[in-house]
């Protein structure tokens, strides 16, 4: 089923257009990372979505249905849109109480539950003046989950989190996926925690939609390399070459090879060198950077883009 | 009808720890205040108690320390006042959504935009209206500690629609402010209008226009431009508040449903 359908998405704010011809589906179930650096198009796109902004072209539908027509949709939905906000006079129970009544919720037993769910209990009787950026951003996180919605709509969520509140956020979207087949649609510019939880990539760059992959595509087209240091690194490297393999010493002194086949069976290498009398002290297959994809794969965008050279004549 | 309730209790909910509220009940218990003193002053010295500004007013608008001319100070005060404090009501109601970044927690919700800013409007009017009557309540104590002669229901009753009509008129003529404070994201440009507003309100009324204009005609009707003026307003000029007050809500509604919310 698909729960969010884009079909040529365009926006412009005056001379920016900042989503452009953008057509997303994503299925029940799925984790959508969406990806993208500032003033990408990922916010506006949120905003598009969640029918803040009108879109100049294009159709858009959440669970088959248009959002313009109909509210009873946004019981299905949770979102968080940029810095989560709160009344700040209002304590953190009663910032939920409020969205409670404006969502029509009567259950007395949601608003502990989901306070206790994103370990706010300690503050659940402070006001959200003097919350911290985390703890204001897990309430923001409380106000799109409480009413246990299908589809999860959230802009950078993670922003403000510390370490193990990023681990536990990561986890409750996990179950969310498992227990009720919950949908999320996240955008950040943090790629590695993208990477660790999305099921499909989405990456958009100057409001257009440049690639999407699944997560095993992500993991296979991000380039890889063998790194090794022996107790003699040029000894190796001549070994490596007299067998017809591609190596060279890099700017941190150590052996590095790109071939596929020897990343595919780093052990050949470890094997050749310790029967050559250079046993490897250290040997790991590095994987790029996320920001050297994701960059490269901006770069690739930009190229493919250029207007091609002309000769002028002489 | 339900849903309309529930939103507007929500709204109630949300506002409950709201300084402005104290703010605004503070801002309105000025005028029965210096009223009062005003009444006393007179009450022991006649016009001689009285000096400068004070003392020309009190004698061009032949006030006595009596019930009627405490009862028709605070009608003054609402509509010259009002227009200020009830500004200030509507720019902090519409326009606090935006200067504590909530209002996109409003647009996406089981609950249609027409019906969470009609809860705002209902609020306040009930707020404004509270303002109203506080003020009228509280210088009736004063008037009545004061022992001020001449009540009788006549006087009150008269004042009384003057004074609940006055309110009317400028809750009415604030509902363009609610729209700058959606379209302005915020309660910066709301104030400022209000403040412009004032002033105008000031040079259309020396002018001559003044009954013609939107936010001179409270103050006008209220009599604190005496009863001649008063009497120069017509059906046209109550039209004109109406007509401006449902262009106002009109814009306001339309911006909040249609026009792109990027903050």
């Amino acid at each position: 089923m698909t729960v969010i359908e884009t079909d040529q998405l365009t926006k412009r704010f005056n001379d920016v257009i900042a989503v452009n011809d953008l057509s997303l589906h994503v299925e029940k179930g799925e984790i959508y990372g969406f990806l993208g650096l500032n003033g990408a198009g990922k916010t506006t796109t949120i905003r598009l979505l969640l029918g803040m902004i009108r879109a100049d072209k294009g159709s858009l539908s959440l669970f088959g249905l248009k959002i313009s027509t109909n509210t009873d949709i946004w019981n299905q939905i949770g979102y968080l849109v940029e810095t989560p906000h709160a009344y700040p006079e209002l304590t953190v129970r009663e910032n939920l109480e409020l969205i409670c009544r404006l969502r029509g919720l009567s259950d007395k037993d949601l608003i502990p539950a989901i306070i206790e769910k994103l370990h706010l209990t300690p503050y659940r009787d402070r006001q959200a003046r003097y919350l911290s950026m985390g703890n204001n951003q897990r309430l923001g996180l409380a106000k799109a989950l409480m009413h246990t919605p299908q589809l999860l709509i959230l802009d950078e969520p993670i922003n403000g989190l510390d370490p193990s509140g990023i681990v536990e956020i990561r986890a409750l979207f996990s179950e969310l996926v498992d227990r009720q087949h919950t949908t999320i649609f996240l955008s950040s510019h943090i790629l590695s925690e993208i990477s660790k939880i999305a099921t499909r990539i989405g990456i958009v760059h100057e409001g257009r939609l440049i690639k999407e992959l699944s997560s095993g595509e992500f993991h296979d087209q991000i380039l890889k390399k063998v790194e090794i240091d022996t107790v003699d690194n040029n000894k190796a490297l001549n070994i490596l070459q007299a067998k017809g393999i591609t190596a060279l010493i890099n700017d941190r002194h150590k052996l590095e090879i790109t071939e596929q086949r020897i990343i595919r069976q780093p052990e050949t290498i470890a094997t050749l060198l310790v029967h050559e009398k250079v046993p490897p002290k250290m040997l790991i297959v590095v994987e790029e950077d996320l920001e050297a994809f994701f960059l490269r794969i901006i770069g690739e965008d930009k190229k493919s883009h250029e207007p091609a050279d002309t000769d002028i004549p002489g | 009808m339900n849903r309309q309730i529930q939103t507007f209790l929500a709204e109630v909910y949300k506002n409950k720890r709201a300084k402005a509220t104290w703010i605004s009940f503070i801002a309105f218990s000025l005028a029965p205040l210096f009223g009062g003193m005003f009444m006393l002053l007179m009450k022991n010295k006649g016009y001689d108690g009285l000096s400068g500004v004070l003392k020309s007013k009190a004698v061009v608008m032949s006030f006595n320390a009596d019930w009627s001319s405490l009862l028709g100070l605070l009608s003054n005060a609402v509509g010259v006042g009002g227009v200020m404090v009830f500004g200030f009501v509507a720019s902090w109601l519409f326009g606090r959504e935006y200067s504590d970044g909530t209002a996109k927690d409003l647009l996406a919700l089981p609950v249609s935009r027409t019906k969470i800013l009609n809860a705002k409007f209902i609020y306040y009017v009930i707020w404004c209206f509270a303002l109203s009557v506080w003020n009228l309540m509280l210088g009736l104590i004063i008037g009545a500690l004061l022992q001020l002669p001449g009540w009788n229901s006549t006087v009150f009753f008269d004042n009384l629609s003057i004074n609940l009509f006055t309110t009317l008129l400028i809750l009415v003529l604030n509902a363009p402010v609610a729209f700058f404070a959606i379209a302005g994201r915020g309660y910066l440009l709301p104030l400022g209008v209000v403040a412009l507003l004032l002033v105008f309100a000031q040079i259309f009324g020396a002018m001559g226009f003044g009954t013609y204009f939107p936010w001179s005609i409270p103050g006008i009707y209220s009599g604190s431009g005496g009863e001649e003026l008063k009497s120069q307003l017509n059906a046209f000029s109550f039209l004109i508040v109406f007509l401006t007050g449902l262009i106002g809500y009109t814009a306001t509604l339309l911006w909040w449903k249609y026009a792109d919310q990027k903050k």
